[in-house]
């Protein structure tokens, strides 16, 4: 329950300010080649002064709201002093969406109609059903570790540990009480069914176009594996009251998502946009203030962002409602959760 | 502009893509052999293309691709096709456009549909000719070459496009006597 201790702590919201402006001053140059600013634009208008001029303006915005987000952090607004960390996060946010949507606004009378021609490879095989065990199988974890706490009540550590220093020793505890140990198993198991679904959505609800006008393969194996290890780690996460010592996994899952991160963003399809396809088999009209996808008649339930790295969900379908509703409720609960603990 | 990105780009041509002619097609199917991992190596790519701005229904644009190769045995019986829900994914239409597609071939004997599982290609006998049938061909292929022609495409052209059409869907089949 490391969100007790990072609520209050402005260095570790800072870096989060930080890493969320540095990406988003890179996004420009990270979209597809016929893409600015989730309009779809012919090539050529990339490469103009014009949207030189545009890049430069979007970007000084998104100096302004790192700026705005560190000076909320470090207590400069009082009266978010007590959620300072979570304001500054939001306050940054807001800003680089003002400077987006002024950039997209600019960038609007430059639109082209994108292609209309769309292809699929009828010899591509759907991923092997073992990696849906592999996407189950964390969950199956929770559950066991669930029973075990159940049928084994007494001899769980009184007080509950919830949080572990560097050195694999507990240094924050609650009561041990059925609402707090199922609460911490509840929240940990909602947020990797979240994870899960997530990662199921994107081997078998994406789309994997592998067509001959395709130069570079947009198969979001990183994506995948870096929600398969956020939900390995949180599910490993909730043996430790066991008396687990889960630290060396710990560590090889950490390495991994640091790494996969890394590829996501220096070399890997982010990063090899410029070597795609102009467009990306969406119509301008789904795309609502250029960062939601809503379109009914697209099966896809995920989709690769225009403006931004990964996916994003296709609003247009009801599944994104049931999926949206699946996250609200584990992080409401941990909320609720989180605040009565602290009371 | 090479063949194949010619090929690529019109809509009245159905054949496979030669990688071996383009050697930057030939870099994308390694790129997709080698970030995919489900393609295996040496397989050729069997592309079903849309175009969404055409006046032709795109359940019917996908028919006539598959159809056009299961003639010319691309898929042979005994194979299956992706499933609906891979297919619609992957063109962005909707599941019903291509169930649509599907539930045609296999009213035409040459899809076995199973739920959840994709279509199962089957061995169909090929019926007997009807003079209808032969008279609607006729008149079709008469109708599309003067299209064709109205639009430049030269006699010559036309020919060798029909010639090559004819070997990639028939093969040898068409070199006996005709029925």
């Amino acid at each position: 329950m490391i969100w007790l201790n990072v609520l209050h702590m402005n260095p570790v919201w800072s870096l989060v300010v930080l890493v969320a402006a540095s990406l988003e001053y890179l996004m420009p140059e990270l979209s597809r080649p016929g893409v600015a600013f989730s309009v779809t634009v012919d090539p050529e208008f990339r490469r103009s002064a014009r949207h030189a001029r545009i890049v430069r303006h979007y970007r000084r915005g998104v100096l302004v709201s790192a700026l705005a987000g560190l000076l909320v952090a470090f207590g400069a607004v009082e009266q978010v002093e007590a959620w300072s960390g979570p304001a500054a996060f939001c306050i940054q946010y807001i800003v680089f969406l003002i400077a987006f949507l002024l950039a997209r606004t600019a960038t609007l009378p430059n639109r082209i109609a994108p292609p209309e021609t769309r292809e699929a490879d009828l010899s591509r095989r759907e991923p092997p059903a073992v990696l849906a065990v592999l996407v189950i199988a964390p969950l199956i974890t929770m559950a066991a570790v669930l029973l075990w706490t159940y049928t084994n009540w007494q001899q769980l550590p009184d007080p509950y540990p919830i949080h572990w220093g560097f050195d694999g020793q507990p240094d924050l505890w609650i009561e041990r009480t059925p609402m707090h140990v199922y609460g911490v198993l509840g929240l940990l198991g909602g947020v990797a069914a979240l994870l899960a679904f997530f990662g199921y959505g994107f081997l078998f609800w994406a789309r994997h176009n592998t067509g001959a006008q395709h130069t570079r393969y947009s198969f979001p194996a990183v994506w995948i594996a870096l929600f398969l290890g956020a939900e390995y780690f949180v599910a490993a996460s909730a043996t430790l009251p066991l008396g687990f010592d889960i630290r060396p996994v710990e560590l090889i899952v950490l390495a991994l998502l640091t790494a996969s991160s890394l590829y996501l963003i220096v070399i890997g399809p982010a990063g090899g946009h410029a070597a795609r396809r102009p467009d990306d088999d969406t119509p301008d009209e789904a795309w609502k203030f250029g960062m939601f996808y809503f379109n009914p008649r697209d099966a896809a339930l995920f989709v690769e962002k225009r403006f931004g790295l990964g996916w994003t969900i296709n609003f247009g379908q009801t599944r994104a409602w049931v999926l949206i509703a699946l996250a609200l409720a584990p992080l409401g609960f941990g909320f609720a959760f989180v605040m009565s603990i602290a009371s | 502009m090479t063949a194949d990105c010619e090929a690529a780009s019109d809509p009245f041509r159905l054949e496979k893509v030669n990688y071996s002619r383009n050697p930057g097609l030939r870099f994308a199917k390694s790129q997709a052999t080698v970030y995919s991992g489900y393609t295996k190596m040496g397989t050729t790519k069997k592309i079903v293309r849309i175009d969404l701005g055409s006046s032709t229904p795109v359940y019917r644009q996908i028919a006539d691709q598959i159809r056009a190769m299961l003639v010319a045995r691309e898929f042979t019986p005994g194979e299956r096709l992706p499933t609906v829900r891979q297919v619609a994914v992957d063109l962005g239409v909707n599941h019903n456009t291509v169930a649509e597609a599907y539930r045609n071939l296999a009213e035409e004997g040459w899809l076995n549909l199973e739920r959840g599982r994709g279509a199962l290609v089957v061995s169909r006998s090929t019926p007997a000719p009807s003079p209808k049938v032969r008279n609607a061909f006729a008149q079709r292929l008469r109708s599309l070459i003067a299209q064709v022609r109205a639009a430049g495409v030269s006699p010559q052209a036309i020919r060798s496009e029909f010639e090559e059409a004819a070997t990639a869907l028939l093969g040898r089949e068409g070199k006996g006597t005709p029925r």
